[in-house]
């Protein structure tokens, strides 16, 4: 999906242009009211927004921040997943500090209380305050969604970087590698891994962390390929910088908007497949909190008592949602070639 | 002790080299039932309506067999539908844990204990047509006794001969009293079968109940056809079927869209979206499943009795049975209501978090950290009651939760635990805590020496009593604590009578079942 649409020398073809190809591609939105217009303009527009930059680059994009960021402030999917993530991190920090009530206190004579000024959301099948175990579940869902983008992060960079800049042959067999690997769905891999080892959220994040990196991993690396032959590159080895001093200040540079627009498709990813891992047992362990075990405690009530199982499950489907929405505004903002989002799954 | 095992499964005895995997197989299958059985039925009364014959009855269960040799395979999913409805023994257990007569018109025990003498029922005929023998009867006791690889072989450890006197009558000798022998009896290894046979147990049945084995579905039902040549009284319905339904509230749904007629058993949770139907009703039944919180009397600190006492104090039983939907009794001892030597000890362990606390700092363990391992069948309100409970009186619990076969092997074999929490569903289990190998590690000759007189104790009440002083012991030592015992609920729909009401995740004996 993000197989770039101009061909690998036209961004390199322009020593003005060398050292900010995407950010040169980023610019449009910049002056673009409505992104979503903008196909058009996008396909023909790399070209004159080149020279409007030439100093810019993404990693240092300085001068660029105040347009950029407007456009991210003007979409309204940024707006919302922006807030919505924020207000997720703002949960689970505010757990260490703050819960209504002790989110393990059971208490069973006050179970199925109804949302009031007390329990602002009820109380569950053992009369623990739904409100508390939410915000404290809300640590574990950070956890799970930064761990994995780290570990999808290093796997990634690890296979794009191997499976780009090697010789012939690993390349070759790398490639390979990846797309056999990427054959295994997330949530297998997680519960084969949880069997063999036991369930914990370490396995989720691995899981995760891992399958998308794969993902990444092969998304990233005809990115890397475009750029390695540019100029700028050619320019940093002849001026004596090794392999991995490249690949850190000009290639991985380059490739950031792809990579991070993965990686927040990653948290999504990891988000749901901790649910659904900790919802089949595999994942968080009884006694910590977690929306998937909430949901999985929850579910066999819904007949009865269908409002406790609301909270968990719309707390899990926001945050996905914001995840995704947020992964697509930046991808918009940054990478005006491409309008539509595809469909992320886990 | 003297190789029997009296109480208890009996394939959970104590023979370690040889009974391993059968020991297995019957912890797994006592667990899983446990782990899903909150059940019970009722017994509706006879209408006056005449009964449909040709009714067929549909039973939603929880737990399939994985095989039906019941000579072979433990677990009591296969005694749950087969015992009483397809096999008989010379004798049968009711409901409430008595033993009546079944193959046997009557029994009689000698003065020293040491000689039962069965006399047979007239015109037992197999599903095969043939009739049942004393022969039949002798050689399937003494397959029993013999073959090592049969379900129930050590609980006749003490069986010197089995022999036909007559045309109808069997006498049994033992080296030596055993009180429990005869209940015994009415488990698996007292079931008759036909000698000259070659039906394949695994798949078939030949047995001489009121009901033939008609068609197993894997993974989906097993169905019972009437055996019109019963020797006894006719079944009253044509057909039960069987319907396996793991999920509980797919089984409550079930029998709320009228897809079955009973359904036990009932969570307890979910009992009223049963309850808002006006067409089913709900009956409580006492179980002898006993969901134990076991301590590892073994390790420190819980080889220290203050700290175990502590963890009982800090439980308030009252309101794990309320979380559950109040499915349950108290059960102070380790011998639930339904079994001999039954005493109410619900006094030694009063709610008391106070006392908990003094208890766990005079044993210099104010801030203790413990590992509950539980296997992941079990639904977590327990265990998230105990996390709560016992942080309360600074007693941190992780729990780890497991699959069932990991806990047979690191709680159960390996005894690497700390707490533990399962579901004992066997009556009459309580040689459990007069082992010392068991997983329980308790340890108490008194109680051990208690137990051997009870098991040879020739006089019913006398063993009793001597049960009733050995569980005493236990519970004061707090060698474990049972959370809850059990009751089963079971959902009926009108115009069904006669299905049993108690244990019935251990027995379900349709005979009397009747569409009204």
């Amino acid at each position: 999906m993000t197989t770039p649409a101009p061909a690998p020398r036209d961004s390199s073809g322009n020593p003005s242009t060398q050292q900010q190809p995407d950010s040169t591609r980023a610019d449009p939105p910049r002056t673009d009211s409505t992104r979503h217009a903008s196909t058009r303009h996008a396909s023909t527009r790399p070209g004159t927004a080149g020279p409007d930059n030439p100093r810019a680059g993404f990693a240092r994009p300085r001068a660029h921040r105040p347009r950029w960021f407007v456009a991210f402030l003007r979409h309204p999917s940024a707006l919302f997943g922006t807030a919505v993530v924020l207000l997720l991190l703002l949960s689970a920090g505010l757990s260490f500090i703050w819960t209504p009530y002790d989110p393990q206190r059971a208490n069973p004579y006050d179970q199925w209380l109804s949302p009031s000024f007390t329990h602002l959301l009820g109380t569950d099948n053992i009369g623990r305050d739904i409100f508390s175990v939410l915000l404290v579940g809300a640590r574990v869902t950070v956890g799970v969604a930064l761990g994995s983008a780290v570990v999808a992060a290093i796997v990634g960079i690890a296979l794009a970087a191997l499976g780009a800049l090697t010789a012939r042959w690993v390349r070759e067999g790398v490639a390979v590698l990846v797309d056999v690997l990427i054959a295994f769905p997330t949530l297998l891999i997680a519960m084969m891994l949880a069997s063999a080892f036991g369930g914990s959220l370490l396995v989720v994040v691995l899981a995760v962390g891992f399958s998308f990196g794969v993902n990444i991993g092969r998304v990233s690396r005809p990115e890397l390929r475009r750029v390695r032959r540019a100029d700028f590159v050619l320019a940093g080895r002849a001026a004596g910088r090794g392999p991995v001093r490249n690949l850190t200040t000009h290639l991985l540079p380059n490739v950031a908007p792809v990579f991070i627009v993965q990686l927040s498709w990653a948290m999504a990813v990891a988000i749901l497949a901790e649910a659904g891992l900790s919802y089949l047992g595999y994942g968080a362990p009884s006694g910590t909190p977690s929306w998937g075990r909430m949901l999985a405690e929850l579910q066999s009530y819904i007949g009865i008592h269908p409002w406790s199982v609301l909270w968990p499950g719309l707390a899990i489907t926001l945050t996905v949602l914001a995840f995704n929405l947020l992964g697509d505004a930046i991808r918009d903002v940054t990478d005006p070639r491409l309008t539509r989002a595809p469909v992320v799954t886990a | 002790m003297p190789g029997t095992l009296t109480l208890g499964p009996p394939s959970l005895e104590r023979k370690p080299s040889d009974m391993s995997r059968i020991r297995r197989n019957a912890v797994v299958g006592l667990a899983l039932v446990a782990a899903l059985a909150l059940t019970s039925c009722t017994s509706g009364s006879d209408t006056g309506t005449t009964p449909d014959a040709d009714a067929t009855v549909t039973v939603g269960l929880v737990l399939e067999p994985t095989d039906l040799d019941i000579r072979r395979t433990s677990g009591a999913a296969l005694e749950q539908v087969l015992i009483d409805n397809v096999y008989e023994g010379l004798v049968s257990r009711t409901a409430t844990g008595e033993i009546v007569d079944t193959l046997a018109s009557s029994h009689e025990v000698s003065e020293d204990g040491l000689t039962y003498t069965f006399t047979l029922n007239d015109g037992i005929t197999f599903h095969s047509g043939n009739a049942a023998t004393v022969d039949d009867v002798v050689w399937s006791l003494t397959g029993v006794k013999d073959d090592e690889s049969l379900v129930d072989h050590g609980n006749f450890a003490n069986v010197a001969s089995i022999a036909a006197e007559g045309d109808d009558t069997v006498v049994i000798t033992l080296t030596a009293p055993d009180s429990n022998f005869l209940w015994n009896l009415t488990g698996r290894g007292g079931l008759v079968f036909e000698e000259a046979d070659d039906t394949d147990l695994s798949t078939g049945a030949n047995g001489t109940g009121p009901f033939t084995l008609g068609e197993w579905r894997q993974g989906a039902s097993i169905s019972l056809d009437r055996f019109d040549d019963y020797w006894g009284d006719a079944a009253q319905v044509s057909e039960v079927v069987f319907e396996y339904i793991p999920d509980g509230t797919a089984g409550v749904n079930a029998i709320v869209a009228g897809d079955i007629d009973v359904l036990t058993p009932v969570d307890a949770t979910l009992r009223s979206q049963v309850d808002a139907v006006d067409e089913l009703s709900i009956t409580e039944g006492k179980t002898t499943d006993k969901y134990t919180l076991a301590f590892n009397n073994q390790r420190a600190p819980l080889d220290d009795v203050r700290v175990r006492e502590a963890l009982r104090l800090a439980i308030d039983h009252e309101a794990v049975i309320a979380a559950i939907g109040g499915a349950g009794i108290e059960q102070g001892g380790p011998i639930p209501e339904l079994d001999p030597g039954f005493e109410d000890l619900t006094d030694v362990r009063p709610f008391d978090p106070d006392r908990a606390r003094e208890l766990l700092a005079e044993a210099g363990q104010s801030d203790l950290d413990l590992t509950l391992t539980i296997p992941n069948v079990y639904s977590t309100t327990v265990s998230n009651i105990l996390i709560s409970q016992f942080a309360d009186v600074g007693v941190t619990l992780t729990v780890d939760s497991v699959e069932f076969t990991v806990w047979l092997e690191d709680v159960y074999t390996n005894k690497d635990y700390d707490l533990s929490f399962v579901d004992h569903l066997e009556a009459r289990d309580f040689g459990n805590w007069a082992n010392p190998d068991y997983y329980f590690g308790y340890d108490n000759a008194e109680v051990q020496s208690l137990f051997q007189e009870s098991i040879a104790a020739t006089d019913p009440d006398e063993a009793d009593a001597l049960l009733a002083e050995a569980a005493r012991i236990v519970a004061e030592d707090h060698a474990g604590d049972v959370v809850y015992n059990a009751t089963a609920l079971t959902a009926v729909a009108d115009g069904i009578t006669g299905f049993p009401t108690d244990s019935p995740n251990a027995r379900l004996d349709l005979g009397e079942l009747a569409v009204g």
